[in-house]
C-alpha cells in the first residue's frame, strides 16, 4: 500500500495522461461495453480504477508513454478488446509482450467471436485469459471473477 | 513486325501469345518462324531442348518441336511440364514427324507424348500453308484457354471475397445484437417499476429478437466457415467415430424410447468435424421433427459408382414434395418459430459442406412417412 502511494505521488508529477490509483488498462472502443465493465468491477467492489483507450492505436501509444516514463506507474492489468479501430487487437498484445515494463502483466482478451482460430492465435500472442462477451447482463457481469482471478492481491 | 518484336523487352502478353519452335537440325525452324511473323503471329526459336522447357515454364501459346530433337530426357521435361498444367491450360503442342525414314525411337516417343497432351503430328515435307493453319487453330484454342482461366481467377476471387464480407458481417454484427440484449436485461431489471406490463412485455419482445438474431449470426459464422475448407487433400476419416462424435453431443436430445441404428461405415476423405456436423444436423433434425410413434433413425452407407452413398433415414414427420429442394436453402424454415425452433441453417451447412467435397445431398420424403437424407462422398 505504502509502496502504492509513493507511485501516486510520482505519477501526479508526470506530464503524461496516467491515472493517479493502480489501474487495469481496458482497451474497448464500444461505450456500452466499458459501461458494463465498470458495472462489473463495483459490483465485484474491485480496488482498481479504469484508464480506458478507445483503439488500437492509442493503446500502442499508451503503453510506449509508460515505457519511456520509467517513475509512472503503469497499469497491473490490461483488458483488451480483439476487434478495434486502427490496429488491432492482436497488434497491442504484440506490443504489449514486447513493452520494457508491460511485458508480465495479465492480458485478459475479450471478444464477441467464438472462432476457435482465433481463440488460439489470442493464446499464442501471449493472452493471459480469454472472455467471450456473453448476451446477457448476469454473464457479463463474471468479467468480475475473471478479473479477481488476474489482479494482485491488494486490489482483488 | 518480327523486329519490333525483337526490339522490344517482351510483355507479359507477348510472353503468353509467342510459339515455341525446336528443330535443331536444318532450316525448318527459321523456316517456320518466318511464315508465322508474316501472318503477326509471335515465335521464339529455342536453341535447344533445355531452353524450350524453360520457356515453356515461363509461357507459351504453343510448341512445334521437331520428332528429331526428341531426346529422352526432352521427353521426360515435357511430360513433367505437360502433367502439372494447371486444370484450366491444355497446350497445344505439334510434332513434325519425320517423313521417308523415321527413327523408331523418336517416334516412339513422340508418340508417347500424343497419349499425354493437346498433340498434333504433320508429316514433312509440311507446306507453310498447313503449318500456318494448324497454328492459328492451336493459337485460337489457347486464347480460349486463356479466357477460361481469367473467369476461374475472378469467380475464385469474387468467391472469395463474398466469404470475406458474410465472415466479417456475421462477426460484427455480434457485437451490437449483444448490447441490444444485455441493455434489454438491464432494462427490465432496473426500470420495471417505470414500465407497465405491456412494456415490459415489449422489452422482452425485443429481448428475444436479440436472441434469435445472434442465434442467427453466429449460424451464419458457422455456414461462412464450413466452406472455407481449402482444397488441400484430406485424411481419411473413419465414419464410424464421426457418427459416435455427433451422437454423444445429441445425447441429452435423443428422446428415452428413440432406437438410433448404424450399420457399419466406410473411411472417407472427409474432415471429421465436418463428418460429424453432417450427422449432428441430420440426425438433430430426425429427433426435432420427430412424429407420434417412437422415433427411429437408421444410418447406412453403400457404395456406388466412385461414390459413398450415405443415407439418414427416419420416421418422422415428413417433408411435402414441393419442399424437398427447399429445405436446403439459408435460412429456409417450413415450421413456425414457436412449434419448431432453429434458423432453418443446418441442411444449408451440410449441402456446403457435401459440396465442397464434390458430393450431393437430397432428401426423399413425404408427410407422415418419415424422411431419408441422402448424401455422396468420393470414395
Amino acid at each position: 500500500m505504502l509502496h502504492d502511494r509513493a507511485n501516486v505521488t510520482e505519477s501526479v508529477q508526470t506530464d503524461a495522461q496516467v491515472p493517479t490509483r493502480r489501474h487495469i488498462l481496458v482497451v474497448e472502443d464500444n461505450d456500452a461495453d466499458v459501461f458494463l465493465l465498470k458495472e462489473a468491477i463495483a459490483l465485484h467492489k474491485l480496488n482498481v480504477g479504469v484508464h480506458v483507450v478507445e483503439n488500437g492505436a492509442l493503446a500502442i501509444s499508451y503503453i510506449e508513454s509508460i515505457d519511456g516514463n520509467p517513475v509512472s506507474d503503469g497499469p497491473c492489468l490490461c483488458l483488451l478488446d480483439m476487434n478495434l479501430p486502427l490496429r488491432s487487437g492482436p497488434e497491442v498484445l504484440r506490443h504489449l509482450r514486447r513493452s520494457q515494463r508491460l511485458a508480465a502483466i495479465p492480458a485478459i482478451v475479450m471478444t464477441s467471436s467464438r472462432s476457435q482460430t482465433e481463440r488460439e492465435e489470442i493464446m499464442r500472442l501471449g493472452a493471459s485469459a480469454y472472455f467471450h462477451k456473453p448476451i446477457t447482463y448476469g454473464e457479463f457481469m463474471d468479467i468480475g471473477n475473471v478479473l479477481r482471478c488476474f489482479l494482485p492481491a491488494s486490489h482483488a | 513486325m518480327n523486329e519490333t518484336a525483337t526490339l522490344a523487352a517482351p510483355t507479359p502478353a507477348d510472353t503468353e501469345e509467342r510459339i515455341l519452335i525446336l528443330a535443331p537440325r536444318g532450316r525448318d525452324a527459321n523456316l517456320i518462324a518466318g511464315t508465322l511473323a508474316e501472318d503477326g503471329i509471335h515465335t521464339a526459336v529455342c536453341p535447344d531442348a533445355s531452353s524450350l522447357v524453360e520457356w515453356l515454364d515461363e509461357g507459351a501459346a504453343a510448341a512445334i518441336v521437331a520428332e528429331e530433337a526428341l531426346t529422352r530426357e526432352c521427353v521426360t521435361e515435357i511430360t513433367r511440364f505437360l502433367e502439372s498444367q494447371a486444370p484450366w491450360s491444355d497446350i497445344p503442342f505439334v510434332v513434325l514427324t519425320s517423313g521417308g525414314r523415321p527413327n523408331p525411337a523418336t517416334n516412339r516417343r513422340a508418340h508417347e507424348l500424343g497419349v499425354l497432351g493437346n498433340i498434333t503430328f504433320l508429316e514433312r515435307p509440311v507446306r507453310p500453308a498447313t503449318v500456318l493453319s494448324s497454328m492459328r487453330a492451336a493459337l485460337r484454342a489457347r486464347l480460349r484457354q486463356y479466357e477460361m482461366r481469367r473467369r476461374q481467377e475472378t469467380l475464385t476471387r469474387v468467391n472469395a471475397d463474398l466469404e470475406q464480407f458474410a465472415y466479417s458481417a456475421s462477426h460484427d454484427l455480434q457485437e451490437p445484437i449483444r448490447n441490444v440484449a444485455i441493455y434489454s436485461d438491464i432494462l427490465s431489471m432496473r426500470y420495471n417499476q417505470v414500465l407497465d406490463q405491456r412494456g415490459l412485455e415489449f422489452l422482452g419482445n425485443v429481448k428475444s429478437a436479440a436472441y434469435r438474431m445472434q442465434t442467427m449470426v453466429s449460424d451464419l459464422l458457422c455456414y461462412t466457415q464450413a466452406a472455407s475448407i481449402a482444397d488441400e487433400p484430406v485424411e481419411q476419416c473413419d465414419a464410424n467415430a464421426a457418427l459416435a462424435a455427433a451422437l454423444s453431443i445429441l445425447s441429452e436430445t435423443i428422446p428415452g424410447n428413440a432406437t438410433i441404428t448404424a450399420s457399419s461405415l466406410p473411411a472417407v476423405r472427409v474432415r471429421k468435424v465436418h463428418l460429424q456436423q453432417i450427422f449432428q444436423n441430420l440426425i438433430g433434425n430426425a429427433i426435432k421433427y420427430r412424429g407420434d410413434e417412437p422415433l427411429r433413425v437408421e444410418i447406412s452407407a453403400l457404395r456406388n459408382d466412385g461414390y459413398w452413398f450415405f443415407s439418414v433415414q427416419d420416421n418422422g414427420i415428413g417433408i411435402a414434395t414441393e419442399y424437398l429442394e427447399q429445405v436446403f436453402g439459408i435460412f429456409k424454415r417450413l415450421h413456425t418459430h414457436k412449434k419448431y425452433p432453429g434458423t432453418g441453417i443446418g441442411l444449408a451447412i451440410c449441402q456446403r459442406i457435401v459440396e465442397r467435397y464434390r458430393g450431393r445431398i437430397w432428401v426423399e420424403s413425404a408427410p407422415g412417412k418419415g424422411s431419408t437424407f441422402i448424401f455422396t462422398v468420393p470414395t
